[in-house]
């Protein structure tokens, strides 16, 4: 496997935490956020990029959010409820451009690339700067701001329908 | 607490980055100043920290790495081909299929007498009858002490602080032996021989129990068991020096077999 369980127990002490906030606060499961970021883990581990990482924060950050992206469509597949779960990430207490946030990210699923979902929950969600997000992904900025022109012109036809 | 970006402007998962000590050097020491300076900074981090300790507690490394190693584990063997896969793909070939048609029998035997001997654990119903061949490899047997009985464990089975396990081993024939575990943090038990500097004589036919039971204590991460046996005599500490690094990896040379029986530790569900 290329890897140790000492090795594994220290890169979980190391950055466990920040996958299992990040599996929480997109998931709303304690038991799913722990398994997907088990299997974030898993993922990131075997990835061919984790050797060459500078910050391997940045990647597992990545790897977090589409893994639990995907888990998120894959729920929607089978139960068209289980949508809300964008409606539970902006509370209340949320600032404004949160509700812009939710509502890009609903209609998201399906339509666009998996690496566009990930870049619009760093940007909206987040709140990533379009630059923070290229160094994110390894995509220039012209490139980040193309594809979420991209994305919000899809959601504008939407809208229209 | 997900807001993206608190009031200091800093987005949260800056300040998280910051926590784990990746960010820029000129960054890392911007928010450092801040936290100092800057109330809703120190306020945030403070609020990331409770976060993180809260989440470490409910979460603990222990179970989660060892859960993470499991998986690795299975995803390494589904993408292994199985040895009788293996075996197929080989035997698909017309000319090689001929050859093992010639050599079936002998190639039989060997893999039969291979999975006898080379299991660190035995099948919960085979390992009584299992009958040694020459040249056959010393083999390690776990067993945890269960309701009305014995659970036999499997390599990679998670286990707890507090079970009780019983070790046998089956010298193959080899004189002299020893057997200890390592836990994930390299602390070494020996359970046979218990004291001195020297292998001890091993019972050479069969399946032998070692007189007392071990009880896992409650460090994290792995508990990995080693049974080192040979025709000679040697020392212990000869034997600490080179442990094979990949679970389950049998070696064999120089007279010595060394066989690895890891164990993951888990924490218990409160």
């Amino acid at each position: 496997m290329g890897i140790d369980y000492a090795e594994i127990t220290a890169l979980y002490e190391r950055y466990g935490k920040m996958v299992l906030r990040r599996c929480r606060q997109l998931l709303r499961d304690e038991a799913m956020a722990e398994d997907a970021a088990q299997n974030v883990f898993v993922l990131f581990i075997t990835h061919s990029e984790r050797l060459h990482a500078e910050y391997p924060s940045s990647l597992l950050n990545r790897i977090a959010t589409n893994h639990c992206l995907n888990l998120i469509r894959d729920a929607q597949r089978g139960d068209p409820a289980a949508s809300d779960w964008l409606r539970e990430v902006a509370t209340s207490e949320d600032p404004a451009p949160r509700f812009e946030a939710r509502s890009v990210l609903k209609r998201l699923f399906g339509l666009h690339e998996e690496s566009t979902r990930t870049m619009a929950v760093l940007h909206l969600l987040d709140g990533m700067t379009l630059e923070e997000v290229a160094e994110e992904t390894g995509m220039s900025v012209s490139g980040v701001r193309k594809r979420l022109r991209g994305l919000r012109r899809s959601l504008i036809e939407l809208e229209g329908k | 607490m997900d807001p993206g970006r608190p009031d200091s402007g800093i987005p949260l998962w800056k300040l998280e980055r910051y926590l784990i000590g990746e960010l820029p050097p000129a960054e890392m020491e911007r928010i450092s100043g801040l936290e100092g300076s800057d109330a809703s900074v120190a306020g945030w981090l403070r609020a990331l920290r409770a976060e993180h300790a809260d989440l470490q507690a409910s979460h603990p490394t222990g179970r989660m790495a060892g859960r993470i190693w499991n998986k690795l584990k299975m995803a390494d063997a589904r993408r292994r081909p199985s040895r009788s896969r293996r075996i197929a793909r080989f035997a698909s070939a017309p000319a090689f299929a001929l050859l093992l048609a010639l050599i079936f029998v002998p190639v039989r035997t060997l893999f039969k007498g291979a999975e006898g001997q080379g299991r660190m654990g035995p099948q919960p119903d085979a390992a009584e009858d299992v009958t040694r061949l020459k040249g056959s490899l010393p083999a390690l047997y776990l067993y945890r002490k269960a309701v009305g009985g014995a659970e036999a464990l499997r390599p990679g089975n998670p286990v707890h602080a507090g079970d009780l396990i019983q070790v046998y081993y089956d010298a193959a024939g080899r004189k002299y032996g020893a057997i200890f575990s390592r836990d994930g943090e390299g602390k070494v038990t020996w359970h046979l021989p218990e004291r001195g500097s020297q292998a001890s004589p091993l019972s050479s036919s069969g399946k032998i129990a070692l007189p007392s039971a071990f009880e896992l204590d409650d460090s994290p991460g792995r508990e990995d068991f080693h049974f080192v046996a040979s025709d000679r005599p040697f020392p212990l500490d000869s034997i600490l020096e080179t442990p094979p690094r990949k679970p389950g990896m049998i070696t064999a040379h120089a007279g010595i077999s060394r066989t690895v029986f890891p164990l993951i530790k888990e924490a218990r569900n409160p």
